[in-house]
């Protein structure tokens, strides 16, 4: 088959007055190279489908042939704005493998700079939402907290955006002097600000009418579809995993799952927001007592997983990450799944966007919060 | 001129200057107005804007225009290309074309004629025309789809505006620019005519920003949504045609809402503060014609850099359910107090 | 808390074995008791498994195994199902009707290991382009050696 009758193939049968627009793959709006096929009656959306695979990068095949401390830094570019949780999944998943305890000093490591992320995440989806809208203003006030949160983890690890600071058995280094000190200056700074970020957008009446009522996704279908995180928590669904199946240092903090049953875009951008507050409560219950010891334990030699099966769970700034590990006994996983929840999160965008305006649905995307190479991988 | 040039070619040439120093009056302010946006959408997100060309980035303007003409202009395979080409000369030329009224001070006004403000907004609303042209001459579906929703918008919008202008005309009695000017020395519209011209000053500010294609209702532009709408496929100067365009039509809706509300260049007198008043006399009409008209000029661009956008539906639905209704119950009391003498 | 779900899959389904995978409680289906199966799995009252949380495939060439890893909202337990293929007949029913996520998941697991999923209204190539040779994910398949052969027959490769 050769590129016509490969582009014909995907042309969705339409009649007369309805017509066929492509959104994307390179679009400002879409967060990621996701293309979308939609067919329009007027302004109506009738149809919608998604065309994927414009970064796929072959993250499980290449990890076949990675041993295992290498492919945990392909996780990275999975979900990047979560790039730190994604590598603690993996490492969770080989030291439950090999039983290795964690010293306590990584686990609340670990942990923070978890927040830290979360935070960082969910200041770039609030700027971003705000953009998607037409606001432009609102995306420089989120950069400038989230700039501080970079510094930090450039202090610490080295980089900005893909740290690579996890290994299984703890973290790659300790922690910079300034980190403490760092981290507190910056809770303050936040908490001043937060309230800029209410004014700014939560509380205008043209925002709140371009998203109350608008992508209603219900229980059932957001089950059904498995959805996961705050698209999740917004529609009644319990489902934080560091609730549930609490990992590293989250069964010593206290802190509320937010829940939303309204179960539209202004619903899932409220438990993002609360969610960033939630996240600084756990950052400071843990900032002034880090433990001493350990950063690591040293793992000897190649690292070979017993033959069998194994399987971690962690909560992304997106919702729920699961990986799944097959090991045949060498040094080199056999099979490697990464259940991401951008995947899942993606199978409710056409519910939630039959029937609606294309301007809807660049408030949907903006509330689901898609990351494209999550999707892909 | 009748020396050097005989007397029948002098109301020629002279005609011909004065176009000349329109025009360039014309680019002038509009430079300064991308300057300014510029700037202030910068220091509103905390940062600084354009720095380096020129001191403070003063000749960033003129280093865009003059990017903009050295590029090429494309036009689509299959796009008819007469419409293609007329649309944004139209668009500017009615920019254009608008300002001849508009009284600068009390010397200063090209064509005083006695149906001024009917001028403005009949030439205003040809403006449409050239961008229906664009976008459906580009062959282009987000182009039309932008083009069409523009138009929507812009003509809804008339409606609004108008009945807005039509109040200040009903209580000055005049449609000429001068006119209106005149009977505002005692005081602006805005002050005399209390609720209704307060009302009316709203509904204007709302729907003339709505008739520019700005933010809060730049659907049409919608970067994030649909491209650049009409003008996706238009670049060098025919591109800057159309930016040139949008910036010219924030100045006329300034100058416009200045003259009727704000007491054109009539300086700000309060009753019975001679020394004030005498103060105030000593400022030349212009300065305080421009002061007024930069002052709109910053809430225009304060209101693009603040708000997000509305739907098209949302907008529409602004404008027919709320802002028709409201503008024309104040219109009927505008009368009534006219009528009845009840202006301070 | 597993413990109950053992008990109710064992009185459920006598005839299965109840083995693991990972930490959760593991059965095998053959093919043709799958849909029979996702029935009583999503209906019966103990069970309740209305959310799939993941729906991959493993290559244990000759073999693929499907698995369904299940949860249940309201009981909060988790169970995974196995289904295994032999390599010359890698044909399975989809379960699009019992849980819509399935609907992405058989999508990708097509497009990497070659099963079809009968029943599914739209099975398409997710993530390579339509005309691509070969399965990624099976163990049989050499990326190299396909990425050269489609870029060489579609006269992309610069010479």
């Amino acid at each position: 088959m050769n590129m016509e009758q490969h582009i014909e193939s995907h042309i969705i049968q339409s009649s007369d007055d309805e017509f066929i627009i492509n959104v994307g793959p390179q679009h400002p709006s879409t967060h990621g190279v996701l293309h979308l096929q939609l067919k329009l009656d007027g302004e109506k959306i009738v149809d919608l489908r998604p065309f994927l695979g414009y970064i796929h990068r072959g993250i499980e095949k290449m990890s076949e042939s990675l041993t295992y401390k290498q492919f945990i830094y392909l996780t990275s570019r999975m979900d990047y704005l979560s790039a730190h949780i994604n590598n603690q999944a993996c490492c969770l998943v080989i030291e439950k493998g090999l039983q290795t305890e964690v010293p306590e000093r990584a686990k609340v490591i670990r942990t923070l700079m978890a927040e830290l992320t979360r935070l960082a995440s969910h200041q770039l989806w609030w700027g971003s939402t705000g953009l998607d809208m037409g606001a432009v203003s609102p995306f420089f006030y989120a950069f400038r907290e989230r700039e501080m949160i970079l510094e930090i983890f450039e202090e610490t690890c080295g980089s900005r955006l893909t740290m690579n600071y996890c290994v299984p058995g703890g973290v790659m280094n300790d922690i910079h002097p300034d980190f403490v000190r760092k981290v507190k200056q910056l809770i303050k700074q936040f908490r001043e600000n937060i309230h800029e970020y209410d004014e700014l957008l939560t509380g205008n009446p043209i925002f709140q009418s371009r998203t109350q009522g608008i992508g209603y996704l219900s229980k059932e279908d957001a089950i059904a579809l498995s959805c996961s995180g705050p698209v999740a928590r917004a529609s009644g669904i319990s489902c934080d995993v560091r609730k549930k199946n609490p990992y590293d240092a989250y069964d010593r903090v206290s802190f509320d799952e937010i829940i939303a049953t309204e179960g539209d875009c202004f619903a899932r951008y409220r438990v993002r927001l609360e969610e960033m507050k939630q996240s600084m409560n756990i950052i400071e219950q843990l900032i002034d007592n880090i433990p001493t010891g350990e950063y690591r334990t040293k793992i000897k030699g190649i690292i070979k997983l017993p033959v069998g099966e194994y399987y971690q769970r962690v909560e992304t700034a997106r919702g729920e990450l699961g990986v799944y590990l097959v090991s045949d006994g060498s040094n080199k996983p056999y099979r490697i799944k990464f259940r991401t929840p951008n995947f899942s999160n993606l199978g409710a965008l056409k519910p939630m966007s039959l029937g609606g305006k294309i301007g809807d649905l660049v408030a949907i995307m903006a509330s689901l919060d898609l990351i494209i190479p999550d999707i892909d991988r | 001129m009748n020396d050097i040039f005989g007397p029948l070619w002098a109301p020629y040439v002279g005609y011909i200057l004065v176009g000349l120093v329109i025009i360039t009056l014309v680019v002038v302010m509009a430079v300064i107005s991308i300057y300014l946006e510029r700037k202030i959408a910068a220091f509103m997100q905390m940062r600084l804007g354009p720095m380096r060309v020129g001191k403070w980035g003063t000749l960033q303007a003129f280093a865009d225009v003059f990017k903009l003409m050295l590029k090429e202009s494309l036009t689509p395979a299959q796009a008819d290309k007469q419409l293609f080409h007329i649309a944004p000369y139209l668009v500017l030329t009615v920019s254009f074309l608008a300002f001849a009224p508009i009284a600068f001070s009390p010397t200063l006004q090209l064509w005083d004629m006695n149906i001024g403000v009917l001028y403005i907004t009949s030439i205003s609303s040809v403006g449409v025309i050239g961008i229906l042209m664009a976008g459906w001459s580009s062959n282009n579906k987000y182009s039309l789809l932008g083009a069409m929703r523009s138009g929507a918008q812009i003509v809804s919008y008339e409606l609004s505006a108008g009945i807005a202008i039509l109040t200040i005309v009903m209580m000055s009695g005049s449609l000429s620019v001068s006119g209106i000017i005149q009977s505002q020395a005692d005081g602006w519209w805005i002050f005399k005519g209390h609720i209704p011209a307060i009302i009316a000053f709203v509904i204007f500010a709302i729907a003339s920003t709505a008739e520019l294609n700005r933010a809060p209702f730049d659907l049409a532009e919608a970067e994030q949504e649909l491209t650049a709408g009409f003008h996706t496929e238009y670049s060098g100067m025919q591109f800057a045609m159309f930016f040139l365009a949008e910036y010219t039509n924030m100045f006329i809706v300034s100058m416009l809402g200045t003259t009727l509300f704000l007491g054109g260049w009539m300086p700000l007198h309060i009753a019975n503060w001679e020394t004030f008043n005498h103060l105030m006399d000593k400022i030349p009409p212009f300065l305080w014609f421009f002061g007024k008209v930069f002052i709109s000029l910053f809430m225009i661009i304060w209101f693009r850099w603040t708000f997000p956008r509305l739907r098209i539906d949302q907008l529409l639905k602004l404008e027919w359910k709320y802002l028709l209704p409201i503008g024309m119950v104040n219109l009927v009391i505008g009368a009534i107090v006219t009528w009845l003498g009840w202006i301070f | 808390m597993s413990q109950p779900v053992e008990e109710a899959i064992k009185k459920i389904f006598p005839e299965l074995t109840l083995t693991s995978w990972a930490q959760f409680p593991a059965i095998e289906i053959s093919r043709d008791s799958l849909l029979s199966a996702c029935e009583k799995l999503t209906t019966h009252p103990d069970l309740r498994f209305d959310m799939l949380v993941c729906l991959t495939a493993v290559d244990r060439t000759p073999r693929l195994e499907v698995l369904y890893h299940l949860r249940s909202t309201t009981h909060g337990h988790e169970l995974i199902v196995k289904t295994e293929l032999d390599e010359s007949q890698l044909e399975i029913p989809s379960v699009v009707s019992f849980w819509k996520a399935a609907e992405l998941f058989e999508l990708e697991v097509y497009d990497m290991f070659g099963i079809t999923f009968t029943g599914h209204s739209d099975l398409r190539r997710l993530f390579m382009p339509d005309d691509w040779d070969g399965y990624p994910l099976r163990k049989s398949y050499k990326a190299s050696e396909v990425a050269d052969n489609y870029l060489k027959s579609h006269q992309l490769l610069i010479n």
